[in-house]
């Protein structure tokens, strides 16, 4: 029995924290969790801490794009912070593309990132702005 | 009796060192005087004694033909040395060179004044001697340019280190100003330092400009186009600036897709995109009343 990836909650967004090596079914249990806990808190936003991933391959870049998708369906958007340097040249090196998917560097960039949409948004679900 | 001619030549040397020496150092001065100011005279004095002790040794023990034998070595070594010494200081090629082959003239000299009646001999040992001289004059050359290679690696190595420097242009703001020649090994360079800035400090904008750079390929657009798309993933948006029009035509021309980065004319302009996007102003002041 695996560990599953845990989901804080605080000040209306939502925290994931990736460590290390995650396996298919983590990644598998996390989609499930996070469209649970974004319906049960109605969450804004969510701060994707990848500062800790230090191996990426097509089916975690799959899941990450996944995992946008479905929060903004529920209305949340997904912020990824701090992907390392050698993670992101593995991804661009493997031709894959993280579609839609918001990059930050730091937790307080994401924050900051969320506040303005959540302020600009109203008219629109409020993703894409950070020209990702 | 009749004498070898390796006999001879060896005892040429033991007995008449001095005076070879000193028809040596004449040749060496002649031939280098404009040298003078990479080395002195009494330096010169000093290295080719050495040389000559060395050069009598092996002759005695390894003869003449063969100097790949243990009693050569130490002459090899020797030369090396004075070749990579030679190549730092300065020395031209054919000055280095000069070295081994002035000492044919005083050896020359000194044998046929020795051999001169014997005419069969005498030319023996000069052709023996004169094959001896060049081949270690091509190794003292060879090995010039070999540490000739070495100095142009380090300085290249150098150049990569120096030329790839990230910059703190402002709060937020990192720039990466390129000059020179752009290649595949030091975009790799700029990458890897942009990269790794951006980590650290968390910079939300990179701009990179390349004012100062003459032309672009194909690889180097791309490795561009990495970077950007690497940085993005980190959280930091890619400006680059200072495209030329000689550059923009190529990229166009190579069908490079620039549109999903960011581009500015110039690096003013991209440092106003900067300001803009991490919403900062630049205000002019009022003139103060006196």
């Amino acid at each position: 029995m695996t560990t599953s990836i845990p989901i804080i909650a605080f000040s209306e967004l939502l925290l994931v924290t990736i460590q290390g090596d995650v396996s298919d079914e983590q990644l598998e249990a996390l989609r499930a969790e996070l469209c649970e806990r974004i319906q049960v808190t109605r969450a804004k936003g969510v701060l994707m801490d990848i500062s800790g991933l230090t191996l990426v391959d097509s089916y975690l870049s799959r899941t990450l794009v996944a995992l946008t998708t479905q929060s903004r369906l529920l209305g949340a958007t997904l912020v990824m912070v701090g992907m390392r340097p050698d993670v992101a040249l593995t991804v661009v090196d493997m031709g894959l593309r993280l579609e839609g998917v918001n990059a930050v560097a730091t937790l307080e960039q994401g924050q900051a990132l969320l506040r303005r949409l959540a302020l600009a948004s109203g008219q629109e679900g409020g993703h894409g702005h950070h020209n990702t | 009796m009749p004498t070898t001619p390796q006999q001879s030549i060896d005892q040429i040397f033991t007995h008449h060192e001095p005076a070879i020496l000193e028809g040596w150092m004449c040749e060496q001065v002649a031939a280098l005087t404009s040298r003078q100011d990479l080395m002195s005279t009494a330096a010169l004095r000093t290295q080719s004694q050495a040389f000559l002790a060395l050069f009598t040794l092996a002759c005695r023990d390894g003869g003449l033909v063969d100097i790949t034998g243990t009693p050569w070595a130490p002459v090899l070594d020797f030369l090396a040395d004075l070749s990579s010494q030679r190549a730092k200081l300065g020395f031209t090629p054919s000055e280095t060179a000069t070295f081994v082959f002035s000492l044919k003239q005083p050896v020359f000299a000194r044998v046929r004044e020795e051999l001169g009646a014997d005419v069969g001999t005498l030319v023996d040992d000069l052709w023996g001697m004169n094959v001896l001289l060049d081949k270690l004059g091509l190794y003292t050359m060879e090995l010039y340019l070999k540490s000739r290679e070495t100095v142009i690696k380090h300085q290249q190595l150098d150049m990569l280190e120096l030329s790839t420097p990230v910059l703190n242009l402002w709060q937020d703001i990192l720039a990466v100003p390129l000059i020179g020649t752009l290649d595949s090994s030091r975009m790799q360079a700029v990458m890897e330092n942009l990269l790794g800035a951006i980590a650290k400090q968390g910079s939300p904008i990179a701009i990179v400009d390349i004012t100062g750079v003459s032309a672009v390929d194909t690889e180097v657009a791309q490795h561009l186009l990495k970077t950007a798309a690497a940085a993005r993933l980190m959280g930091a948006q890619c400006i680059i600036s200072g495209i030329s029009a000689p550059i923009a035509q190529t990229m166009v021309a190579l069908g490079v897709p620039f549109g999903s980065v960011d581009t500015r004319a110039t690096l003013a302009d991209a440092l106003a995109q900067a300001f803009a996007q991490t919403h900062r102003q630049v205000v002019v002041m009022e003139p103060q009343a006196y």
